[in-house]
């Protein structure tokens, strides 16, 4: 759970697993001059973590926080079953911001 | 308060048949390691460390642990700064981060 599976530059989307690290996303990129501007301080934190509290940091107060950069997620419910929300294209989110 | 099932054998048993041998594990210097985050709540210890690799581990473990009552929580990293990674009620906590 800890890759990132596509750094898609045509969308600007990266779809990636919740143990990414922030500073392994950074560094991913901007090899490819590419921004993913939430940094809430803690680069050894996770993308998982990040969403589930939305984390904002400094740079919250110039790019926004953690939800205004995530356009759709995969989620296990605690009964088991997993929901696809939202996607790569801006019109195919419903409930994420 | 809610009251949560414990893991029993049993319940390691089925884990084990989601996971694999290799990714769940009951020893105490992973208890002790995965018991806290970096707030300053004193740690509560879990009773199963469980290292899903896909989507439909995640599910399977889910549903067992509904099933039978017992109690998840999610953990990345642990660099959280208010305890929000504890395993208050002990039970399982599902790693994200291997």
């Amino acid at each position: 759970m800890t890759r990132i599976l596509e750094i898609d530059e045509d969308n600007l989307m990266a779809i990636v697993e919740p143990g990414v690290l922030i500073m392994d996303l950074h560094k991913a990129t901007e090899e490819k001059g590419l921004l993913y501007p939430p940094d809430p301080g803690q680069e050894s934190g996770s993308l998982g973590g990040n969403i589930s509290t939305n984390a904002g940091g400094v740079k919250g107060m110039k790019y926004g926080v953690t939800r205004d950069f995530v356009q759709g997620l995969e989620v296990v419910l605690s009964s088991g079953e997993v929901l696809n929300l939202g996607g790569k294209h801006v019109r195919t989110q419903p409930g994420t911001s | 308060m809610t009251k949560f099932s414990p893991v029993t054998s049993d319940i390691l048993q089925q884990l084990e048949e989601i996971v694999g041998s290799k990714g769940l594990s009951t020893l105490s210097q992973d208890l002790e390691k995965y018991s806290k985050d970096e707030s300053l709540e004193p740690p509560h210890a879990p009773e199963v460390i469980v290292h899903p690799k896909t989507t439909s581990e995640i599910s399977a473990i889910m549903k067992l642990a509904s099933t039978y009552n017992i109690s998840v929580t999610p953990q990345g990293s642990r660099t959280g700064l208010s305890g929000g990674a504890h395993p208050i009620y002990g039970g399982i906590v599902l790693s994200l981060n291997s």
